[in-house]
């Protein structure tokens, strides 16, 4: 199991880095994507490893909440950029409506 | 060998999605590191998770980042592809975490569990979805509920003046 648990750490360190680093929102939200991706890597390995089919059930859970947090995440920005504001979120400093 | 490949190509996109500067590249990588995740689940005997990985999110998620990418236009970085928040904190904090995770679980030298040969088909996981995880997968659709709700009073609120 050792490397689908180094793999999966790679994939998310890579992701963390990509949200920490970037600027783009969007590519922000695409980080968060891979950083999901190696959580669900890891579970599908654990389930196989344990042979045991509820790891893949949590899985299909985890791939449809990530749907919805994906959505809000993009409904978020382009609620910024009709506002006329510089998609940037250093440039971001309030959430008031 | 097969999981070599595949893990470098899956981590190859994924440096890909963080490195491109245009955006709809950063979405073609994107969907690049699905497929090879997609194959990976393949290995660990995940058919149906494979196929939903490249339905769901290759597909749907995929072209939902493309709409909004072409709503708002071709984005550039203006000044420098890195935020003023410094790359190289956010370096330091990703090793801490990948040594962290590896430390933390890589202690586990197990063999794989025998599985049926029926292991990840759609029965199987649609017989452990609706039968012991029910109160989980309702939930989800409660969850998804509230996110259309608030997609749709987000993106709709501009029509107001």
């Amino acid at each position: 199991m050792t490397p689908y648990v180094v793999l999966s750490a790679i994939l998310f360190a890579v992701g963390a880095v990509g949200l920490l680093v970037r600027r783009d929102p969007l590519v922000m939200i695409m980080s968060i994507e891979i950083m999901w991706n190696a959580a669900n890597l890891l579970i599908v390995a654990a389930a196989r490893f344990y042979g045991t089919v509820s790891g893949q059930a949590l899985v299909f859970l985890v791939i449809t909440l990530a749907a919805a947090d994906v959505a809000i995440g993009l409904a978020i920005v382009m609620h910024v950029a009709r506002r006329g504001e510089a998609v940037d979120v250093d440039a971001l400093k309030e959430l008031k409506g | 060998m097969t999981l070599a490949l595949l893990g470098a190509a899956a981590v190859a996109a994924a440096l890909g999605v963080i490195l491109a500067r245009n955006p709809v590249h950063c979405v073609l990588w994107l969907i690049a590191h699905l497929v090879a995740t997609a194959a990976i689940f393949l290995t660990l005997n995940a058919e149906f998770l494979a196929l939903v990985e490249i339905l769901v999110n290759a597909g749907a998620v995929m072209v939902l980042f493309l709409f909004v990418l072409s709503l708002l236009g071709s984005s550039k970085e203006p000044e420098g592809l890195f935020g003023r928040r410094g790359e190289s904190v956010g370096a330091l904090v990703a090793a801490l975490a990948f040594v962290g995770a590896v430390a933390a679980l890589s202690g586990s030298s197990m063999a794989a569990a025998a599985v049926p040969a029926a292991f990840g088909s759609v029965q199987s996981v649609g017989v452990a979805l609706f039968g012991p995880h029910l109160l989980p997968f309702e939930l989800t659709a409660l969850a998804l509920a509230v996110a259309v709700v608030s997609v749709v009073t987000l993106a709709g609120r501009s029509r107001q003046p």
